[in-house]
Order: structure tokens, then sequence, then C-alpha cells
């Protein structure tokens, strides 16, 4: 029967795995265009970025160092010193001091003088006439000065190549690497981003969705690498969800069809007892399977989600217990709509009101818009849910007395369908004290974009 | 009916088959068995037969949504589908490739007889009022979709009614405003959801309007005619 299984069940997988290839072979046609258009503009963002950086050096040397009005300046200042120098110095040391001067500010000529005659007012005739000869400075002139002493002094006014201005090329040099730093972190981002991507897929992973492979196609080749490798990991994962999956609906599949045998070779049981006992055995029984295909929410074909009535839902989970005679009051808001997948609502709806029913005498359910969720509140006055409890409960397979046995009811399995499904129909679950003295849950439920 | 119905039952379960012919023949209807398509072409070329009964789930190359889609492009005798799989979408499919009904396995003999009576007697009443059931109907922006069995409201936002709701809203609206007693709606619709035998009509119409009215007190869709029974107001310009 599980071969069986295997050729009936591609029904809806084929359709899938058809539609994802697609998807694939047109990701791929789309890649490589966009993969030329990716390197054009690689290319263009180059040059331009190239020719930025050498505009903006450019500027930046005129900017900060050929200022005519600071070259003056430094000029007037440099000759003022180099006076003031070779003034004080007595006149032994002069020429060691020209000369150095001369490697280092401006370049001085000291000169002896035959007949020299002292005059104590030279400095400030000196400092007049440097101030006078700044508004025409020529770079190649000397200017003659008299010292104190009566010696002489020839000063240039060029600044001297290296000491007040640096190179041209060296500056140049020195933003063009700075800028070219920048561009190759940016471009570094630039490049890294594909991998950036693989990893953000990693982390976003999850069962619940639907996966999409990653376009293998863009970035160096070591993100293509990575690319490539989670699409498999993702398959492989993909093809385990499959296979578990069908291993569930065929266990399913068989276990039905056995008992179905089972309970119609029992209907010819003349023991009235022994029949009722056994039909209840395999009532139990089918509950069970139920609760695990649903939890294992192995739906095989499409997750198709819908706008949905909610109230006419709660109703017709509440209708079999009112049939009944048990006490449900519902305070619904209106026909408002979610959006969800019909099976999953159902079985939320179900699986609440049963519950409560099974617990306690009364429940209250009501309903209300709340920004774009639809919440409902289930109240009921049965034994409720230490707080501390709460979190456990929502596990699979747990229960309040903690026991697996059957006969305290249910499979365990009850709440944590309920906040499974709530979740794949990105819902929230919460439990609560209620006022009527039980459990409360509220479910909220996204409603649909627009009407 | 003057012949006992004739059932075909195609299951490849020979043990199940037995089982069903046994059940059936219980119930005093005739009853045929195939283990494959080919055996239920042969039987329906050289037997007139009143129902058939399908498993979804067949071994080899075939199954039964095909065998069932076949069938249809030859014949219109009503087709009940058996399915282990409770699934909406196994379900609707089923409905779509154009059976009548479905039944999810396990089921008592009570909800398999009920079916078959319920098939026969739609297809009855089809002939004596000459009249064929319509892919579904419309009112006032409402959808009522006989083949997947769905109600949706002007938005198009789906109400889950319960089968015997839908049955009775559909028989409703395919007789729309005409009166209907209660005699005749419990005739009309009941069979395909054992419940309804039990659930007085009443109950039944005051769920209906709750669902369907906006203001279920005030109806417009479903009125009472006090000591007679419902009209089903459809205005045909809606």
């Amino acid at each position: 029967m599980l071969a069986t299984l295997a050729t009936n069940m591609p029904l809806h997988s084929h359709r899938l795995s058809v539609t994802k290839h697609l998807n694939r072979s047109n990701g791929f046609r789309s890649s490589t265009r966009s993969q030329a258009l990716n390197r054009l503009s690689v290319i263009l963002s180059v040059l331009g970025a190239t020719l930025m950086v050498s505009m903006l050096a450019l500027a930046g040397y005129l900017l900060l160092f050929d200022y005519s009005g600071n070259a003056d300046e430094r000029s007037r200042s440099s000759m003022r010193t180099v006076f003031a120098a070779m003034d004080n110095a007595v006149p032994d040391a002069r020429p060691e001091l020209a000369q150095v001067l001369s490697q280092t500010l401006l370049p001085v000529d000291y000169q002896v003088v035959a007949n020299p005659v002292p005059d104590a007012n030279r400095p400030q005739l000196a400092a007049a006439v440097i101030e006078f000869l700044t508004i025409q400075l020529d770079k190649d002139t000397r200017t003659q000065f008299a010292l104190s002493d009566g010696h002489l002094i020839h000063i240039g006014s060029q600044a001297l190549t290296g000491s007040t201005r640096p190179s041209l090329w060296i500056t140049l040099s020195l933003l063009a690497l700075l800028m070219l730093i920048a561009l190759s972190l940016w471009a570094l981002t630039r490049y890294l981003s594909p991998v950036q991507r693989v990893v953000d897929a990693a982390d976003q992973l999850s069962l619940e969705q639907e996966m999409q492979p990653l376009d293998d196609s863009v970035g160096p080749a070591l993100a293509k690498d990575a690319a490539r490798s989670f699409n498999r990991m993702q398959s492989r994962i993909q093809a385990y969800l499959h296979e578990r999956s069908l291993m569930i609906h065929a266990l399913h599949h068989d276990m039905r069809h056995g008992l179905f045998k089972l309970q119609m070779r029992l209907e010819q049981v003349e023991d009235e007892a022994l029949r009722a006992k056994s039909s209840r055995n395999i009532d139990d029984l089918l509950e069970v399977l139920e609760d695990i295909l649903a939890f294992a929410d192995t739906d095989i074909g499409p997750d198709q989600r819908q706008s949905i009535r909610a109230n006419a839902m709660v109703m017709n989970a509440a209708d079999p217990h009112l049939d009944q005679g048990r006490n449900i009051s519902m305070d619904l808001t209106g026909p408002h709509t979610v959006f969800a997948n019909q099976t999953r609502l159902k079985r939320i709806c179900g699986n609440l009101v049963d519950n409560a029913m099974a617990y306690a005498n009364q429940l209250w359910i009501s309903s209300q818009i709340d920004g774009d969720h639809y919440k409902i509140v289930f109240d009921d006055d049965g034994p409720g849910i230490p707080s501390d409890q709460r979190q456990r409960m929502l596990q699979p397979f747990e229960r309040m007395d903690g026991s697996r046995n059957r006969e305290s009811g249910g499979t365990g399995l009850g709440l944590a369908i309920v906040k499974r499904a709530v979740e794949r129909d990105q819902g929230t679950l919460a439990l609560d004290d209620s006022p009527q003295g039980g459990l409360r849950v509220i479910v909220w439920l996204p409603r649909p974009a627009s009407k | 009916m003057v012949n006992a119905p004739h059932i075909l039952v195609l299951d490849d379960d020979a043990e199940l088959r037995g089982l069903l012919e046994q059940r059936l023949r219980s119930h005093q209807f005739d009853v045929s068995l195939a283990a494959t398509s080919a055996e239920l072409r042969t039987i329906m070329q050289h037997t007139t037969i009143d129902v058939v009964i399908l498993d979804l789930m067949l071994q080899g190359s075939e199954d039964g949504l095909s065998v069932c889609r076949d069938i249809r492009q030859t014949s219109t005798v009503p087709i009940i589908m058996l399915t282990a799989m409770s699934h909406e979408a196994d379900r609707i499919i089923g409905l779509e490739m154009g059976a009548d009904d479905y039944l999810t396995k396990p089921f008592s003999d009570r909800e398999l007889i009920a079916r078959i009576k319920a098939v026969l007697r739609r297809q009855g009443y089809q002939a004596n009022e000459a009249q064929s059931l319509s892919d579904g109907f419309r009112f006032s922006g409402w959808t009522l979709d006989i083949q997947r069995r769905e109600l949706r409201d002007p938005d198009n936002a789906l109400v889950d009614l319960t089968s015997g709701e839908f049955d009775l809203l559909s028989v409703m609206a395919e007789r729309a405003n005409r009166l209907l007693s209660r005699d005749l709606l419990i005739e009309l619709s009941k069979g395909r959801d054992a419940d309804v035998f039990d659930r007085s009509i009443d109950i039944s119409i005051s769920r209906l309007r709750q669902k369907i009215e906006d203001d279920p007190k005030n109806p417009r869709f479903i009125k009472t005619i006090r000591g007679k029974g419902y009209i089903f107001v459809s205005d045909p310009r809606d």
C-alpha cells in the first residue's frame, strides 16, 4: 500500500516541482542579462570613481597649498626670521648660519663689507623693506639688507622646495590613496553582499514557509559556491520533508483503511456491548491519527489562504455542542473576515471549543477587530492552567497531569496543534486567566489586506 | 422504483469489496464489484448502473480521480467517492472531477446508505422536475457554488457551512421565491448529512440566517411564512 501511495501522491507534488523548475529557469535567464548589466555598471563606476578621485585630489592640493596670499605671508615671515637670525648672530658664525638657513628657509648670502657702518635702526628699516617688498614679491629676485653692524645679506624671496609647500605628486598620491581605500571598502562591501545574501537566507530558512532557491549566478565565485551549497542543503531538507510527509500520509491512509475494515466487520458482531466498546477503541485510534496528522501539518497540496468569515467558523465549531445541550454563549461582532487556510481555521476553532467543553461547563466566545488582526477570545469556567505551566502546555504531547494515558482524554496535541496552526496563518496565540474562573485563550488572526 | 437500485463498487481491496457488497446487499441493493477500471467499463457497458462507488486510492497506474473523470465523459451516473483523506483539497478535487458526493473512511453503514439514497433522490428529482441542477446560484452578490460546495459573500470571503446547512440553502436557492413547507425542506435536504434527521429544520434555518443575514432578526433572504414554511427571496435582477 505504501507503494500505491507513492504512485498516487505525485498528483500534487508533481505540480509543485514543475513550478519550481520554471521559476529556476526564469531566474537564470534574467540573471545572465542582469549580470552583463552589472559588469557594465561596475566598469562605469570604476572609471567615474577614478576621475572623481583625481579631480578631488587636485582640488584639495590647490586649495591647501597654492593659496597665493598665504604663500606671500609665509615668505615675508621667513625673510624676517632670516634677517633676525643673521643680525643677531656673531659675524664669525654668519657664513655657517647662512648655509643652514639657505637649506631650511630661504636662500641667503652673507657679504662682509670692508668698512661697516653700524646703525641700530637697521632692523626697523629691514622690516619696512620686507613689508614693502611683499607687494611685488618676485620669486627670483634677491633683496639686499644691511645688518645692524653694517655687513650685508642677500635674501631670496622664493620658498624652498619641500619646506613650505609639499610636492604636488606626493600630495596627489596621498589623497588618491585615501580615496582608493574608501573606494575599495565600498567595493568590498558591494562585492561581499552576495555572500551576505546567503547568510541572510540561511538565517531565515524556515520549515513553515515555502522555500525558494537562491540565485546562484551573482557575485564572486565564492558567493556563487555558497549559494549553490545553500540550495543543495535546502533541497535536501525539502526532500526530507517531502519524504516525511509521504510517510505520515501513507501511515495515516493505511491505518484508516485498516480501521475502516475492522469497523465494517464489527457491525456484524451480535454482542452489543463488545461492539460498542470496540467501536469506541477504534474512534480513539482515529482521533490520535487525526491529531498526529494535524500536528505534522504535512498538507502536500499548495497552502492556500483566503478570506474567510470568522464568525461562521466559530459557530460551526460550537453547534455540535449546542445540539447536545451544552452551554456556549457567543458574542461575535459582525461578519468579519480573517485571511487564513480553511482547514487550519476549522481545526483552530474546533480544537479550542472541544477542549473547553472537555474541561469546563460553560464557554464564552467573543471577538473584535484589533488593528489589522481579528481577535477571538475563548473563556471557560474550567480548572484553567496555572501560569507557570502554560508554556509547557503549548508543547506537543504535554498534559496537565503529565500522563500519557489516553483515559485522561486527548492526545496531548490539542493546544500544540492550535498554536502551530495559528502561527502558520501568521497569527498569535496567548493563554491567560479567564474572568470566568477558567482558562482564557486568545487568538489573533490577520485580516485580509484590503476589501 | 420497481427494481432495486444497482450499485457498482470499484475498489482494489478485495476484502473491502466483499464487506461493502455484504452491507449493501443487506440493505436490498443489487451490487456489482470491479477491481480495476477495465472491469468497471465492461460492467457499465452491459448493465444499467444507478450509483458508482469509487475508491480514490487505487493500485497501479490509475487513480480514482481519473477513473471518475473518464466515467463523467460518457455517463451522468451518480458517483460517490471514498477517501481515507480528510483534506479539503482532496474533497474539492474529487467534486470537481465530477463526483456527486464523497465519504471519508471510516464511515458507518447508516452514512453510506444515506448518501446513496440522497444521490438517487437528487437524480430522481432532476428527472421529475426536468430541471438540471445548475453549477451554482448568485443572489445579491453572494455565490453558492454547487460543485465545490462553497458559499461566498459579496466580498468573495468564504462562509463555512455545515453540509446540512449547505444542502438546505441550495435546495432553497434552487426554488427561490417559492413557498417551501417544512416537510418539503426536510424531504429535500435530508440524507446527505445524518444529523439533519435529528435537528429541527427551524434550528438549521436560524443558523443559516446568522451566517448570511446582516440582521438575522429581520431577514432579507430567508423569510418565515407563519404556519406555512419559508421563502427564499432572491431578486433575479441582483
